[in-house]
């Protein structure tokens, strides 16, 4: 069962859906629209469809999988637990990075996930701040003298305004 | 013709251009020594920044990152014996034993030379190719070039090692993304599940970002500290390892022509080159028993044909407008951005850029192995640096291409949604390139189907050329079912 409810097929079986989906919402649009979506939406919910039955019929571990050719190589560590526990607080620290943009803004956000990520990981200060002063840098140089980017308004900043005009 | 190749070098060799294409050597060449990030994670983070510069500024500095990196990979493969990237792997059979046994700069001396030659022959072939292809490109219309771009996606899918299925699949998935936001032909808003930001479809920027460059940091944050140890590079071997490169010059130029082949066939990326490359060395050379022992046409075979594949690459990518691999097809995202036209129109009303993007070629090669011999000893030690460095800062500029796309937060969202896609895809086996591939041909391959159903109705399926491309894509979906049949017939 557990084969069955493997990440692999759910996987699969989510292409699927999205393909089957896709030709739903596509039947509703005129020819002109729809033509491409409905011709390749066949084509790629059977071939999905063939993909789940094979990985069904021959269950493969996450190793035995082949890999693309042209795909840069994996190295793995040597501890799948590790492995594992570090691919989730990775995901952590970018989810984290991401939440934080709207919240403090994006050139705050990004020195401060780079302060924090490199000193969380083993780096010292003097790298850590070399590397913040690095992007920090960048942004100012890049960003605001030479492209003139216009940043959205981050709420804190939002609410700091709010503050200062009462 | 040769007015506008002097017009394209002139172009390029002013001091802005010259100056970013020094820029993106250096930066092609770190990424390339950089253990597993490999070349299309780094082109997808630099991308929104050329997107912004001229166009001869963005063809240096694009043909700079893009073109190197299979230099660059060789300092991983010989000193740690960890593929920097796809291109290099063939190189670790020969090159680690080499420098085990104290000649890693007569190794690497010989790679440089060997990936300057096969840079500079995969040059002279796109440029050889100009002439050739001409009148060929002058006789397509709509309906050929539709059934390229199915070819395209067909071959890049199906040559897939190991997972056609995935393959195909990721690349119709791919040109269903490419349909979001609104069809210009009809009016109508599609998949865009009730947000305005949906309307002007996803930026292929965020796609490739969150397809190569998310999956890698995040594979690179797992493995955690250093790759490996580096192995001593040595005190001589340099001018040895040049001798060796001319010693056996034919074999440079038969595997540089083998990744020249390989690199105009769409779907054979670097790592299929230098295999082919090493295996063609190890059948036609003599005493073909010292290869894997640390011998030093195994470093030549391989690193010669991996760099003369991004000339042969960019045939089908420029003329065509249809990428081979990861690489080509980032490399035409820039090159559209920026105004050119890569397709049939390049070689009538852009030849001096297709030229400039020939020199950059050239001069890409020439600097890259100038720049690592004189720099041998500092670039070896990038390979192990540590990922404490790497991450926060890939991340940092991904997310600042994301934002550079539409200057949008919401961007910075669909590259967190998107990368969760990728991440899961590099997981479990499906191959990314078809994906991004998909993105980048749909819209075409929408228009050129409209276009030969709206002017041929569907007489425009009996064109000799629609037949022939017919026949090409049926011939690409039976050879993997054809050598399957014949591996199970030998099994047994």
């Amino acid at each position: 069962m557990s084969a069955i409810l493997s990440g692999r097929n759910l996987f699969t079986l989510f292409i699927l859906l999205v393909f089957l989906g896709a030709l739903v919402t596509a039947s509703e649009w005129p020819l002109r629209a729809s033509i491409i979506v409905l011709v390749l939406g066949v084509c790629g919910a059977g071939l999905a469809l063939a993909q789940l039955i094979v990985d069904l019929r021959k269950p493969r571990t996450d190793k035995d999988t082949p890999r693309p050719t042209y795909e840069t190589p994996s190295i793995e560590t040597e501890d799948p637990s590790l492995g594992a526990r570090a691919t989730w607080e990775t995901w952590a620290w970018l989810v984290g990075l991401v939440v934080m943009v709207p919240i403090v803004g994006l050139p705050v956000a990004l020195t401060a996930f780079v302060l924090l990520y490199c000193r969380a990981h083993g780096g010292g200060w003097p790298i850590s701040l070399l590397l913040t002063a690095l992007v920090a840098g960048f942004i100012y140089g890049v960003y605001v003298q030479i492209m003139h980017v216009y940043w959205p308004s981050s709420w804190l900043g939002g609410l700091l305004e709010g503050i200062i005009e009462i | 013709m040769f007015e506008a190749a002097v017009q394209g070098l002139t172009q390029l060799m002013q001091p802005v251009p010259l100056g970013w294409l020094v820029l993106g050597v250096a930066l092609g060449l770190w990424g390339g020594a950089l253990p597993g990030v490999g070349g299309p994670a780094q082109l997808a983070v630099l991308l929104p920044f050329a997107m912004l510069m001229t166009p001869i500024n963005a063809i240096a500095f694009l043909i700079g990152v893009a073109s190197v990196g299979n230099t660059g990979n060789t300092f991983t493969s010989v000193l740690v014996a960890v593929p920097g990237g796809s291109g290099s792997q063939a190189t670790i059979l020969d090159g680690y034993p080499m420098a085990r046994r104290g000649e890693a700069k007569r190794a690497l001396s010989a790679s440089f030379m060997a990936s300057m030659l096969g840079g500079i022959i995969g040059a002279f072939f796109l440029f050889a190719s100009v002439p050739i292809l001409k009148p060929l490109i002058r006789s397509f219309g709509s309906p050929e070039l539709f059934m390229f771009t199915i070819w395209g996606i067909s071959m890049v899918g199906i040559l897939s090692a190991g997972a056609p299925i995935k393959g195909l699949t990721a690349g119709i998935l791919g040109v269903l993304v490419s349909t979001i936001g609104q069809d210009e032909k009809s009016g109508v808003i599609r998949f865009d599940i009730g947000e305005p930001y949906l309307w002007n479809g996803i930026s292929i920027v965020l796609v490739s970002l969150s397809v190569f460059a998310i999956p890698e940091v995040i594979a690179m944050a797992t493995r955690r500290g250093k790759v490996a140890e580096l192995t001593p590079l040595g005190e001589t071997g340099i001018w040895q390892g040049i001798k060796d490169t001319f010693i056996h010059w034919k074999l440079v130029i038969r595997c540089s022509l083998v990744g020249v082949w390989v690199g105009i066939l769409p779907g054979l990326g670097s790592s299929v080159a230098d295999w082919f490359a090493y295996a063609h060395a190890r059948q036609t050379e003599k005493n073909p028993e010292t290869f894997g022992t640390g011998d030093v046409r195994g470093v030549i075979a391989p690193e010669s044909s991996n760099n003369a594949k991004e000339g042969g690459d960019l045939i089908p990518t420029l003329f065509f407008g249809i990428p081979g691999g990861s690489s080509a097809a980032l490399l035409l995202i820039g090159f559209v951005a920026v105004g050119l036209k890569p397709g049939p129109d390049i070689i009538n009303t852009q030849l001096d850029s297709v030229f400039a993007i020939i020199w950059a070629l050239v001069l890409s090669q020439v600097l890259a192995s100038i720049l690592c011999w004189v720099f041998i000893r500092p670039a070896a030690q990038i390979c192990v640096l540590s990922f404490h460095i790497l991450v926060p800062l890939i991340v940092a500029l991904s997310l600042l291409s994301a934002f550079a796309a539409n200057f949008a937060i919401e961007d910075i969202f669909t590259l967190l949604a998107l990368s969760v896609m990728g991440f899961i895809m590099k997981k479990y086996g499906w191959p990314r390139a078809p994906f991004v591939l998909g993105v980048i041909l749909g819209p075409k391959m929408e228009l050129y189907l409209w276009l030969s159903v709206a002017r041929y109705d569907m007489g425009w399926l009996l064109h000799p050329g629609v037949i022939a491309l017919g026949l090409l894509i049926i011939g690409t979906f039976a050879y993997p079912v054809w050598r399957d049949a014949r591996a199970r017939r030998a099994a047994a």
